[in-house]
């Protein structure tokens, strides 16, 4: 070590020194976060009730005033689609081959990432089961239109899954798709569903050990990303993430792709 | 595991891990920033994101994340001009007041305040880099991780940042 670093590292400790060593959280810290969870619950009770009325009126709109997230279901379909979906494999990798394919280039199926709107989507796989328009609460990031396909309400099992499933009232999905509202694109993908495959034919269920065999890269067992396995760069382009953790038994639970620059903030971390 | 997560409910234990990690990371956003009041106000609103995501955040990477979103609003923070102008008075009021004390005090002193600021001149890459890898004492691969960038920048961002320091110290010698 030479005697620049020495110092360096002399005088980051002196002034680490200057910085109390313990917070008490702050009663504003505390009282934002126990707020969300009230508010949480009255939106709850806000958006039931609007379902209700939604079987007369065919029509929901609910708002939550103090979140970053409202909740939207186009008339005239009903809140929740229980649409078929396939079961999915708790501990052998999935059988079968995948009905679509999630390229590192941001092809997914027939839709492509920056390029397809939500009306494509739509083409290809019909009508959402469930929309809602929400942000990722950081701020610099637009709101997005998130496709729900593949939806429930009231699996526990699946609610870790969605990513926003703490915006639906319960209902949760096992794809979606993010459009850009600020113009109309595709941005985002995310799936549980053993319906996908990246190109490399990895698929949800499988194991860690075939992911990585499949994809040809280790996953991360440290930093923000820890069990993620990201392939390709959002900085130069597209960027394919497989959630798969890190336990010696674990095995891929999620795909999500986003376009270059991640421009809804999907993978904000 | 990218986190991309709306809301979420939060976990009791945010006060416990508030205590445990808000330390270190208000002092890793004073040596990112140079700013002590910019600092904790930067772990604060760390603290509300990380903690709306705390279902979705396992208590071992609870750390690193924290540090991630530490860094990442100390960037952001820079890059707004109005706080950066703020930020660069106070900076200024700061560094007028060290340098009298460094005067007054000893020669070490004074060094280090000149490397101070050297430092806080520095790109921010450079900067997060060296106090990652000499303040935090992660290695090369975990600084990598935990800015989101390469090895390889990490190796030459850390050689450029000390090179300048090197050059400023001695611009300052001189």
């Amino acid at each position: 070590m030479d005697l620049l670093e020495r110092e360096v590292r002399a005088m980051l400790k002196d002034k680490a020194a200057e910085m109390p060593q313990e917070y008490e959280p702050s009663t504003e810290l505390l009282g934002r976060t126990s707020r969300r969870r009230t508010n949480k619950v009255m939106a709850v009770g806000i958006v039931s009730a609007l379902v209700l009325l939604a079987g007369v009126t065919g029509v929901v709109a609910a708002t939550r005033s103090s979140s970053h997230v409202q909740v939207q279901t186009p008339p005239p379909k009903p809140v929740v689609i229980n649409h078929p979906k396939p079961k999915r494999p708790k501990s052998t990798p999935p059988s079968g081959a995948a009905s679509y394919v999630v390229t590192r280039t941001g092809k997914i199926g027939s839709v492509t990432l920056g390029a397809s709107t939500e009306a494509d989507v739509r083409r290809a796989l019909g009508a959402p089961a469930n929309v809602q328009v929400a942000n990722v609460g950081v701020s610099g990031y637009p709101q997005f239109r998130a496709l729900g396909y593949e939806c429930d309400k009231g699996s526990s099992s699946r609610q870790e899954a969605d990513p926003i499933q703490a915006a639906s009232n319960g209902t949760t999905c096992s794809t979606r798709y993010f459009v850009n509202t600020t113009n109309g694109r595709l941005v985002g993908f995310w799936t549980t569903s053993s319906t996908y495959s990246t190109d490399h034919g990895t698929q949800v269920g499988m194991t860690a050990a075939e992911a990585v065999q499949h994809e040809g890269q280790a996953v991360p067992t440290i930093g923000c990303d820890i069990g993620t396995m990201i392939l390709g760069s959002r900085q130069t382009g597209p960027e394919v993430h497989i959630g798969i953790g890190t336990s010696a038994t674990a095995h891929v639970k999620n795909i999500g792709e986003v376009a270059k620059g991640d421009p809804i903030g999907l993978f904000f971390c | 595991m990218t986190i991309p997560v709306v809301e979420a409910t939060v976990a009791p234990s945010l006060a416990d891990m508030y205590r445990a990690e808000s330390g270190r990371a208000a002092t890793l956003a004073y040596l990112l920033t140079g700013d002590r009041h910019l600092a904790e106000d930067i772990v604060q609103d760390a603290f509300l994101r990380v903690g709306s995501r705390l279902r979705h955040v396992s208590p071992e990477t609870f750390g690193p994340y924290l540090r991630k979103t530490v860094v990442n609003l100390a960037r952001s923070h820079f890059r707004r001009s109005a706080v950066r102008r703020k930020h660069a008075g106070r900076i200024e009021q700061e560094h007028v007041l060290r340098q009298r004390a460094a005067e007054e005090g000893s020669t070490d002193d004074g060094t280090r305040e000149e490397l101070w600021r050297a430092l806080q001149a520095l790109p921010a890459r450079q900067r997060e880099t060296i106090v990652c890898r000499f303040y935090s004492d992660m290695s090369e691969a975990e600084t990598a991780a935990a800015l989101g960038i390469s090895l390889g920048t990490v190796k030459s961002s850390t050689s450029r940042g000390l090179a300048a320091l090197r050059a400023a110290m001695v611009g300052e010698e001189q």
